[in-house]
């Protein structure tokens, strides 16, 4: 009975590769909600001055997105970086995490596990979506704008 | 208890409406106070995501309707927001998933690779076509999902003859314990290559409209391809993790993230499922669920009207 029940046990866990890749979502996700929640207070509350300032904000967020990035100069892509010290890009750290676990847990977790059990399709798929994910997130991909 | 069970039909019948009305109320006024947008979608998006776990939809596909009919922002900034809340309710779940083996990674990497890679082109179209032509387009979509919620079934063990040949050289199957019977359940899939299809409309639909796409990956997985429907439940929802963050970072990039409208937006709906899955015990799941899915068309109709210019 107990050999038996170790044997179900056994058969229905999940692959290793796919614990670890759980842990990463797992811790990230947490540090990224708690990033968003301090960010978030150090912004509205003033303590770190925004880029925009929020009584403008209304005045702005009803423009297509092209249009408000040209109106208030803002920055595009990665620049997002060099506007850490403001109120509103500080919010980005948490964002930026949240997008970009799926990126970590591939990379560290899932392309090498593949690699090493010699699972070349998974290997080989896990290898592109990091490629695609990196591509998107580079910003090196545009929309034209209206 | 008492309390908890008074709540959930007051917040089933009539908060999201008085939220949402707030919120075109407070549109409608010229002077209101910066900080009253915030407080009102963090409200909202409170109560959508008691409302999504109750009704067991995902809340990326109640959030961009709702915020972006009736909230006074840009649909390419509640798009974006949308994208972060989807991408956020699917990592927040994802892990429990996956470690249960419920979500399969064999079953969800192709498919992430098409759906994420379509999500990126989507989100590029969803830029760049004008704002009445993306209102029609989200709002017949609303209105089609919501109509799908109506009529769509679902299969706890669909028949697979077999594996197909793609889903044989992928080797996509598991094998996991049915709670419910006390037996494990061996799967596989197939119909791969029709179902792979598929997802690249679905990726492209995320990306441009800025939604869950739960909606959709369950059918196809389970309806279609024949896994089993916790087996396509779970794995749709760790997807979202996957397909959404490509479309996002393309939003990212176009600088149409705005963290007053995003950060609200998900710690709101995060918490709102949090309360939502302690109200399941008491609540009437299939109530609330009818009433979501009304809600759901009339706030389709709302972008639909706008887009058409006969609601402004």
């Amino acid at each position: 009975m107990v050999a038996e029940k170790n044997q179900v046990a056994q058969a229905t866990q999940a692959p290793p590769e796919q614990v670890i890749y759980a842990n990463i979502l797992l811790w990230g996700s947490l540090i990224g909600i708690a990033l968003l929640v301090v960010t978030f207070v150090l912004y509205v509350s003033g303590v770190l001055p925004p880029y925009i300032p929020v009584e403008k904000l209304p005045q702005l967020w009803g423009m297509k997105a092209h249009d408000y990035v040209e109106a208030t100069k803002s920055p595009t892509g990665w620049g997002w970086v060099s506007y850490l010290g403001k109120g509103d890009y500080l919010n980005y750290l948490g964002i930026a995490l949240l997008s970009g676990l799926t990126i970590l847990g591939f990379f560290f977790a899932l392309v090498p596990a593949y690699l090493k059990k010699k699972d070349h399709w998974y290997f080989l798929i896990a290898l592109v979506e990091v490629v695609v994910l990196v591509l998107a997130a580079s910003g090196v991909i545009s929309a034209g704008a209206h | 208890m008492l309390a908890v069970a008074g709540v959930v039909p007051l917040i089933a019948s009539a908060a999201p409406p008085e939220a949402v009305s707030a919120a075109a109320n407070a549109a409608a006024a010229p002077h209101t106070p910066w900080w009253v947008w915030p407080l009102l979608l963090f409200i909202t998006t409170f109560i959508l995501g008691i409302l999504a776990v109750l009704a067991g939809v995902g809340g990326g596909v109640l959030f961009t309707p709702i915020v972006g009919g009736f909230f006074p922002f840009n649909l390419d900034f509640v798009r974006s927001a949308g994208l972060i809340v989807a991408l956020s309710g699917a990592l927040a779940a994802g892990p429990g998933l996956l470690k249960r083996n419920l979500a399969s990674l064999r079953l969800a990497l192709p498919v992430a690779l098409i759906a994420s890679t379509a999500s990126i082109f989507g989100a590029l179209i969803g830029l760049a076509l004008p704002k009445n032509i993306i209102q029609i387009l989200l709002g017949a979509t609303i209105i089609f999902i919501s109509l799908l919620f109506v009529v769509s079934k679902s299969a706890e063990f669909p028949k697979v003859p077999g594996a197909d040949a793609l889903a044989a050289a992928l080797r996509i199957n598991g094998i996991y314990y049915e709670a419910s019977t006390g037996k494990t359940v061996e799967w596989t899939v197939h119909r791969s290559v029709l179902g792979f299809l598929l997802f690249i409309v679905i990726g492209v639909m995320a990306g441009m409209f800025g939604l869950g796409a739960g909606w959709a990956n369950v059918p196809v997985l389970n309806l279609l391809m024949g896994a089993p429907l916790k087996i396509s439940v779970a794995t749709s929802k760790f997807l979202l993790s996957i397909t959404d963050t490509s479309a996002a970072w393309v939003y990212l990039n176009h600088g149409a993230c705005l963290p007053m409208i995003t950060v609200p937006s998900v710690l709101g709906i995060m918490l709102g499922s949090f309360v939502g899955v302690r109200l399941l015990a008491v609540a009437k799941p299939k109530a609330v669920r009818y009433i979501v899915i009304i809600m759901l068309f009339f706030s389709g109709i709302r972008p639909l009207l706008q887009g058409l210019g006969i609601w402004k």
